[in-house]
């Protein structure tokens, strides 16, 4: 490759494949870190909080290490996977974007990376949702953990699983897990035909979303609804100075809990949103966008996409050190 | 399986797309505001991005070019089949 064209895509290439391989492992080894540091707790997995975060942890794990492996797990160059479709080999392959990268896997491998990638994104985002909904429970709808844990929790707990996995096997079965031109590991569909469910898989897709930002809103709805509430009702018990100090003290920790979770199931949503943003802008807006922009927006994707374990584990921490810090200063 | 860039087993003028690289020497895709067959707006966002249709070239005038759409693999193994009979 001699042209200055094929050297940018040579670069462009260098960087999606190198980048992800830091940023993937620092996300893997942070949620390593939160499911350590909840076995290290003293509820454990007690809570369902942090069976929420267990699952997404293990979630980001499996993306993240899939993604931390880009192009390693794809078929080598005369893997005759590649020469199935001629114009494929060539736009895939050929001079254009993974000839020059490092790639020691084979058909299979490619496919467990790209189950493992888009069950572990589904998951992800849908015990996101799910935190939302245990949040909305316990604060909104002022339901005990134990009856949540009776009533909710196997919702909760399950719908996640069952989503990533309904909507990912049927193409690990079939076999539509390939090396596409946009990331540096392999995802679902291109290469040759689509499946002939695919639109099938959008609907049930779209229907994930929906969903997701369904709870976000109701959920965050009613948190900020009750919070307005109490925060009235704490207004009203200033003006009458005879309510028992246990009562008033009681109250004010459930106010300032309610507000701190508000700000820490944004935190997560926000991460969730920040990594997610880049590629549905660049493969929403592609048309629209300059080879610049459409640059800038596949580092910027690389770079963040993997870090989605990074962040809640910053946010898991945050939230730890802000309880600690509240009991000091209530005792 | 032939190979339609192939000069030698290809007819002249049938897989003669417009848009061969100078670089890279093989026809590239023509951004559209198509959907893939096959996949999904939601698919696409998520996972696979824009997959650019491939279009090939059947005539041309001195104002306008006509292509043909090959949005599927199949198309090009059925066209060459029937050339090659």
């Amino acid at each position: 490759m001699t042209s200055t064209s094929a050297r940018t895509v040579e670069a462009i290439a260098d960087f999606a494949a190198l980048v992800p391989r830091i940023t993937g492992s620092i996300s893997a080894v942070s949620s390593f870190l939160i499911i350590y540091l909840v076995f290290r707790s003293e509820a454990k997995l007690n809570t369902i909080y942090h069976r929420i975060m267990f699952g997404m942890s293990v979630a980001d794990i499996l993306s993240s290490i899939a993604m931390a492996l880009t192009t390693l797990p794809m078929p080598k160059n005369d893997d005759p996977w590649w020469t199935e479709d001629p114009w494929m080999n060539k736009w895939y392959l050929g001079e254009a974007f993974w000839e020059e990268q490092t790639k020691i896997g084979n058909r299979q491998t490619c496919t467990i990376q790209g189950f493992f990638f888009a069950t572990g994104v589904i998951i992800m985002f849908s015990y996101n949702g799910m935190l939302f909904v245990y949040y909305a429970c316990a604060i909104a709808l002022r339901m005990k953990e134990e009856t949540i844990r009776k009533r909710i929790q196997p919702f909760i707990i399950g719908m996640p699983v069952i989503q990533g996995l309904c909507s990912t096997v049927p193409a690990l079965i079939y076999g539509y897990y390939n090396p596409i031109r946009n990331e540096a590991w392999c995802t679902l569909y291109p290469m040759g035909d689509f499946p002939v469910y695919g639109k099938w898989f959008g609907f049930v897709l779209g229907l994930y979303f929906a969903i997701f930002f369904g709870e976000i809103v109701i959920s965050l709805a009613l948190i900020i609804w009750r919070v307005l509430q109490n925060g009235r009702t704490l207004a009203r018990r200033d003006d009458q100075e005879d309510t028992p100090q246990h009562i008033d003290q009681r109250v004010r920790a459930a106010h300032r809990n309610s507000k701190l979770i508000i700000v820490q199931s944004l935190a997560y949503a926000g991460a969730f949103f920040l990594t997610i943003s880049f590629p549905f802008i660049r493969n929403i807006y592609n048309k629209h966008l300059s080879d610049t922009q459409i640059d800038v927006l596949n580092k910027l994707m690389v770079t963040f996409m993997p870090l989605q374990g990074f962040f809640n584990f910053v946010i898991f921490l945050w939230h730890k050190g802000t309880i600690f810090v509240f009991s000091i200063g209530g005792l | 399986m032939v190979n339609p860039e192939d000069e030698e087993a290809a007819e002249p003028g049938v897989y003669t797309p417009t848009y061969y690289d100078e670089t890279f020497n093989y026809p590239l895709p023509l951004r559209t505001n198509q959907m893939q067959q096959g996949s999904s707006l939601p698919t696409q966002a998520m996972f696979h991005g824009p997959v650019e249709c491939r279009y090939l070239r059947i005539t041309a005038t001195t104002t306008r070019q006509f292509f043909l759409k090959i949005p599927m693999q199949i198309q090009i193994l059925w066209a060459q089949k029937s050339r090659t009979s």
